[in-house]
């Protein structure tokens, strides 16, 4: 876990009181409304449909239990008691008062945490593989890399006023679980032939109105010239992206337009100006950063793991090993998913009191740390075997182990027409209604691993491109209709899903879900044939007549 | 504030006349933000300024492009002009300009205070400090 020099922590102090003075500057007067809105997008702060919105970056989704307390704390002084985690690892408060918001980053600032970039047109808070460091297909752990490029981009003059967002995501895995393929830059870990670590840069991709997988714009850059590189996919994107539309200012239209070699080449030939200046990464300075992500104090297997807490009798303790529980890189540990899909609040969302013990249960069971997941979960990632059922009832007692993770409840949710003010649709009463309907663990597990996401509007917040079943709210004449689209993949053969056919009316969501299922049990091979993967081999052609076919009859 | 004392220069072109009438050298330039960089940098160094315009504030093609000026070599003045506020200022300095031109109604006495408000950096910059793992 990185913890701050004296250099980080006077950015990050300076940077709220810059902010305090723009926020009081505004609210006398002084400073206009759209000046002050891209001062304070770029400070985290949205103006949402019932009041502010403050997004607060966990940098590749990595916390201390210290950080999760002043979360909690954040939640109770400042808003109403929770706190809602993002697709992109972030937290979210709804109801700050804009007033505040200067003291809230103030106090978050103690315990090393900003919202600096968290939203406006420049470069987001970076995302990673939230099993970084733990999972056993590691190739090599991301998150020094993502410190670096924390660092890099936080404050870049040059970058502050980009065409559009801008979003990197970083993994060091073989699965991809940071979904680089739908990012701005997508960058995975790789060794070259001779051995060396690099990264393998992908341009790009991106959800949205325009969803488009990223494109490949170098199969290896050597890990010293990271920043260069990206500095120099920054400045053509800077210089050359669309202003005139922002519905087509994302860098994924300008590769478009400029075709992916032409890209590459002027990337490459602005890249050769600066790849061994000032940029190029010291040994030193990525072994200091390095030091912060080594490994904990391990137990040995021989006291980690315990045969009989294992193999404890208990249904629902067995379930939740067998759903929550993933194996780890070091013997006698595991990594524990904790899902944050209870049924009757929106997925994503924690209260303070569970932020609070879930901090407690991380000091005692996982070496203080926890991470956040772009499916909306928490992770538990230092779990010794021995420790997992007293785990298991600490977290039952916070009603944060529910065996769900990823199966059909496991859902990405955006919070849709009942807090955003961008919304065409609700969401929220859908995940409550597909939580009452689909409340049946075992059908759940014989499912097998199933993506559902779900967006209120266009933006795709939901990410529902990349859903197995992906469900996009529109409004359409007053009501408010779904359209799905089938077949989406988030993994490293990512896709993006195909539109099923006409909308679907609210209140007969839940039972087209019920049809695509039972759809889907009824041709799959087997439960290793995921439901994107009927869909690939099968086509669309079963489940529109399953969900059309009736009432294609009754025209005909 | 050193940035508002450069003084103007008594008259600026604007960048294709000024290529029309075979870009004699001594002379104040003014570019859009839509410039072919390609096209000014081989010819901009014989210049005494470059007005950089910023249409609206979120165009934020002006601080590449001063960046490239700056690497190019360019010794001038930069000047930033059109929709410039005081709190952007400190990154227009960060990336090379040494002056600047408000819109009407800014306050300029924020000035000094509002550059130095965050005093240190993690990027190399035009006026020579360095990131800070340079520095360590």
């Amino acid at each position: 876990m990185y913890a701050y020099s004296a250099v980080d922590q006077q950015l990050v102090d300076q940077r709220v009181e810059q902010f305090r003075d723009q926020t009081q500057r505004f609210l006398k007067g002084e400073i206009a409304d759209d000046e002050y809105r891209v001062l304070r997008l770029m400070n985290g702060v949205y103006i949402q449909r019932h009041a502010p919105m403050l997004r607060v970056a966990v940098p590749y989704g990595q916390m201390t239990s210290g950080q999760l307390r002043a979360l909690a704390q954040v939640s109770r002084t400042y808003d109403k008691g929770y706190g809602h985690f993002t697709t992109r690892q972030n937290i979210q408060y709804n109801w700050p008062e804009l007033a505040r918001i200067p003291d809230i980053l103030a106090d978050l600032a103690e315990v090393q945490m900003h919202a600096i970039q968290t939203s406006g047109s420049c470069i987001r808070s970076i995302t990673s593989d939230p099993l970084a460091g733990v999972s056993v297909d590691e190739i090599a752990d991301s998150r020094p890399w993502c410190e670096i490029i924390r660092q890099w981009s936080s404050l870049h003059p040059e970058f502050a006023y980009l065409p559009r967002k801008f979003k990197i995501a970083v993994t060091g895995a073989k699965a991809d679980r940071a979904a680089v393929q739908v990012h701005d830059i997508g960058l995975r870990l790789v060794h070259n032939d001779e051995g060396e670590l690099g990264f393998e840069v992908l341009v790009g991709g991106g959800l949205g109105r325009t969803p488009i997988i990223g494109q490949v714009v170098r199969k290896f850059l050597p890990t010293q010239h990271l920043l260069s590189y990206l500095e120099a996919i920054l400045r053509i994107y800077n210089l050359h992206g669309r202003r005139d539309n922002k519905y087509k200012a994302r860098i994924k239209i300008l590769l478009k337009a400029m075709g992916v070699e032409a890209f590459a080449e002027q990337v490459e030939a602005e890249w050769q100006h600066i790849k061994d200046g000032e940029l190029l990464l010291p040994a030193a300075e990525i072994e200091r950063v390095s030091q912060h992500f080594g490994k904990p104090n391990y137990l040995p297997a021989s006291e980690a793991s315990n045969d009989k807490i294992v193999a404890v009798v208990d249904a629902d303790y067995q379930r939740w090993l067998k759903q929550n529980v993933l194996p780890h890189q070091q013997p006698g540990y595991r990594i524990v998913m904790v899902p944050l899909k209870n049924p009757l609040t929106p997925p994503g969302d924690i209260s303070d009191q569970q932020m609070d013990g879930l901090a407690d249960l991380a000091d005692q069971y996982s070496f203080g740390n926890i991470r956040s997941t772009h499916d909306q979960n928490l992770v538990l990632a230092y779990v010794a075997e021995k420790d997992l059922y007293t785990l298991w009832q600490g977290l039952t007692d916070l009603s944060l182990a529910r065996a769900n993770h990823g199966t059909l409840t496991d859902m990405i949710n955006c919070p849709g027409l009942d807090y955003c003010s961008l919304a065409n649709a609700e969401t929220l009463v859908l995940s409550k209604r597909i939580n009452e309907t689909f409340d049946d663990l075992d059908y759940l597990y014989d499912l097998g691993p199933i993506e559902l996401k779900i967006s209120g509007c266009m933006n795709a917040c939901g990410h529902h491109h990349i859903g197995h079943i992906g469900i996009l709210g529109v409004e359409k004449g007053g009501k408010q209709v779904y359209q799905f689209t089938l077949g989406g993949h988030d993994s490293e053969q990512a896709s993006l899903g195909k539109t099923l056919g006409r909308s679907i009316p609210q209140d007969q969501v839940v039972e087209t879900i019920g049809t695509l299922l039972n759809t889907y049990l009824s041709l799959r091979h087997d439960i290793s044939e995921c439901f994107a993967d009927v869909v690939k081999r099968l086509g669309l052609q079963p489940f529109k007549e399953a969900v059309y076919g009736t009432a294609k009859k009754t025209a005909a | 504030m050193e940035l508002l004392k450069k003084p103007l220069p008594n008259q600026v072109t604007d960048f294709a006349d000024w290529l029309a009438a075979g870009a004699p050298a001594g002379e104040a330039i003014k570019v859009n933000s839509d410039v072919d960089m390609g096209t000014l940098l081989p010819v901009a160094l014989v210049c005494s300024e470059v007005q950089v315009d910023f249409p609206m504030f979120a165009d934020g093609r002006g601080f590449s492009i001063a960046r490239l000026l700056r690497r190019e070599g360019f010794k001038g003045v930069i000047r930033a002009v059109g929709d410039v506020a005081v709190d952007r200022v400190s990154y227009m300095q960060r990336v090379g300009f040494d002056a600047v031109e408000l819109k009407e109604g800014e306050q300029a006495d924020l000035l000094p205070q509002l550059v130095n408000r965050i005093q240190v950096h993690y990027q190399n910059s035009s006026d020579g400090s360095g990131p800070v793992y340079k520095a360590g």
